[in-house]
């Protein structure tokens, strides 16, 4: 693996024949591994109600927010919206409230979800072995957690009560999800909460060991770019784009068949830009509030979207480009013990 | 300058990683030659029955004692018969170190991977310390750890072939993703693809047709420990990787730079 | 007399010949050679004991060069 000093090296030099340099290459390693194939997601907002203060994140239990969680007739009109757009990968989002949104819940979101999409994932709360294989079983295929943050000392600053202050039983979900059977795992950082070159070494190393011990998953990586929460005092370290993009190259580049998600956090700009340079899963038409395409609710936004394009613009953005893009590479099968 | 550390097998130092084939030598004086001239520390047998109708040397009478002899299964073509000869060689006190070479297939000589798992299986059972060959298979290789080899050997070509590392690419997934040593045996043909092995990260070749057939086998037994030691020290030193060039103009990532022009 | 296959050859031996008898008989130098009496390995320290029987098989074996 990249030593640490490299992965400084690299991210302190801003020129562009350095930056130009790192995109030869990660394109030419994605073509190689992806060909031009992008894939397309859609996250759904669940439910926003939330037990931990999470100094960075718009549903921090602290907030004076509209909690809300989807029944499940809402639900259906949320799914059915988006799968009408034809997105068919669905990432089913909630805050972290067993409470709320206990595994019983979770369950009944899959098993609804399975009715409009081919293939499910979810970003929600850490769980034991035993939660994520019955989620597997009921149907999920994949499952986002990002740690936020490597670096120890701030992690606790950052994260200040409820269960995800506990730093290691984030770390360690991503070997119960393998251990669970689920066959894709998603991880990353928020850029902008620490130093990055020790988190994105941090993150490369944890990948590396997952990929090592648990070889049958699909990984994938993401670097979302943190904004500040309107009415906190929360100020992320800017993140400029030389810098995002270079660390998608980098991750292209070490991992060359991982996959890198970038949400719509990001503008539409620079986002046809990094498809190029290896991303290779993409978001479309997000909504960030719970109920948001169906306009249950249209307030409390986890995050503002940049990128408002629909998903017909954005695959005929693609095919102008010809990139393939894939609305689903996965045909549903009952998924075994 | 860079130090190796030995490689260790059974608390066995090892400081050089050629490790000799004694099979198809035109005579057994050259295979001491050879141990002699390469400096080699392993040597591999086999057990055969002893023919009646003629005198044969030993050919343990050309092996220095404190060689480490590695017995070879050949012969065998399933992890029981495998077993037998390991047992065997174990009576005869020499039996500790194993290479499980289980064939089925006389015409390519490739080894059994299915059954040279299971063999791996029941010799380390037994306490033998296992060096299994194989064709390079990462679950075949990850297997083989599970059940508690001390090695893999993978082949770089066919036997006999002198080919080199055809299966270059599958080898280095193995040095990548298995903690055991790998060694790699079967097919080096010149003292150049044993180096090669070695830069890859090879932690040891095995090497027995190319010398045993050569015109001057103990001269070349010579090149091959030089050549070994070479890959070695140059994986060690770690050759800087090769560098991408970009294009003048910067197509990917213009935009990334627009203002400063 | 016993019929006894010795290394895949059907000979025939004298009564309760041992395989001591067998080695010295067909073997210059005893050393690094194992017995294998119907698939059991037979100690060296019991060659001069064990008698064969009639339809043993017998495999005298020893190291060789190999690969």
């Amino acid at each position: 693996m990249i030593s640490f000093y490299e992965i400084n090296s690299i991210l302190a030099d801003d020129r562009q024949e350095t930056v130009e340099s790192l995109a030869v290459r990660a394109n030419r390693i994605t073509r190689q591994y992806f060909g031009r194939t992008i894939s397309l997601y859609a996250p759904i907002y669940l439910s926003n109600y939330c037990e931990n203060q999470c100094v960075y994140c718009g549903f921090n239990c602290s907030r004076e927010i509209n909690r809300k969680k989807l029944t499940q007739n809402e639900m259906t009109a949320e799914m059915s919206c988006v799968a009408v757009s034809g997105i068919q990968n669905a990432l089913l989002l909630t805050g972290d409230s067993t409470a709320h949104t206990p595994l019983s819940y979770l369950k009944v979101a899959v098993e609804t979800a399975k009715k409009y999409f081919q293939s499910i994932s979810l970003e929600v709360y850490p769980m034991e072995v035993e939660e994520y294989s019955e989620l597997f079983i009921s149907g999920v295929d994949g499952v986002t957690v990002y740690q936020e943050t490597y670096d120890r000392a701030n992690y606790l600053k950052l994260h200040i009560s409820g269960k995800k202050r506990d730093y290691d039983y984030r770390y360690s979900a991503c070997e119960r999800i393998a251990k669970s059977g689920i066959r894709y795992i998603s991880m990353g950082v928020l850029l902008g909460l620490s130093d990055i070159p020790e988190d994105v070494y941090e993150l490369f190393n944890h990948l590396e060991w997952m990929e090592k011990n648990y070889p049958a998953v699909e990984y994938s990586i993401s670097f979302p770019r943190i904004l500040p929460v309107p009415g906190t005092h929360f100020k992320p370290h800017p993140v400029s784009d030389i810098m995002l993009i270079k660390l998608i190259c980098l991750a292209r580049i070490l991992f060359p068949r991982v996959g890198i998600n970038l949400s719509t956090r990001e503008n539409a700009e620079l986002r046809d830009y990094a498809i190029e340079l290896g991303v290779t899963r993409i978001s479309a038409a997000s909504k960030t509030s719970v109920g948001g395409y169906t306009g249950v609710s249209k307030d409390s936004l986890q995050f503002d979207v940049k990128d408002n394009r629909s998903v017909g613009e954005i695959i005929s953005m693609l095919k102008a480009r010809e990139f393939d893009p894939l609305l689903t590479d996965w045909r549903r099968i009952e998924n075994g013990p | 300058m860079i130090k190796d550390t030995p490689l260790i097998f059974d608390g066995k130092e090892l400081n050089n990683r050629l490790f000799l084939g004694t099979g198809k030598f035109k005579s057994k004086k050259d295979v001491a030659a050879c141990i002699e001239s390469s400096g080699t520390q392993v040597v591999t047998v086999a057990l055969r029955r002893i023919d009646l109708n003629r005198y044969e040397d030993n050919i343990l009478e050309y092996v220095p004692k404190e060689i480490n002899l590695m017995v070879n299964t050949s012969g065998a073509r399933n992890a029981v018969e495998a077993l037998r000869i390991a047992r065997i060689a174990k009576d005869a006190g020499y039996g500790n170190w194993i290479k499980v070479e289980v064939i089925n297939d006389s015409k390519y000589l490739l080894p059994d991977n299915q059954e040279t798992i299971k063999a791996t299986e029941l010799l380390v059972k037994e306490g033998f310390i296992v060096f299994p060959y194989i064709s390079p298979d990462l679950y075949v290789a990850r297997a083989l750890v599970k059940a508690g080899a001390a090695a893999v050997m993978p082949l770089g070509s066919f036997i006999g072939s002198n080919r080199g590392l055809r299966a270059g690419d599958f080898i280095r997934a193995l040095i990548a993703e298995i903690e055991l040593p790998v060694i790699v045996d079967a097919g080096i043909g010149v003292p150049s693809h044993a180096a090669q092995a070695m830069e890859m990260g090879a932690s040891a070749v095995l090497v027995n047709t190319a010398i045993a057939t050569a015109d001057s086998a103990a001269s070349l037994a010579k090149a091959f420990s030089l050549a070994v030691e070479a890959g070695r020290m140059a994986y060690l030193a770690k050759p800087p990787a090769k560098l991408d060039h970009a294009s003048a103009s910067s197509p990917l990532t213009g935009f990334l730079f627009k203002d400063e022009k | 007399m016993i019929k006894v296959t010795l290394n895949g050859e059907v000979k025939e031996f004298s009564d309760n010949i041992t395989i001591k008898t067998i080695i010295e008989k067909y073997c210059r130098n005893s050393e690094n050679i194992v017995a294998e009496l119907n698939r059991d390995i037979i100690k060296r320290d019991k060659w001069q004991d064990k008698e064969l029987a009639d339809g043993d098989v017998l495999e005298l074996i020893s190291f060789m060069g190999g690969g």
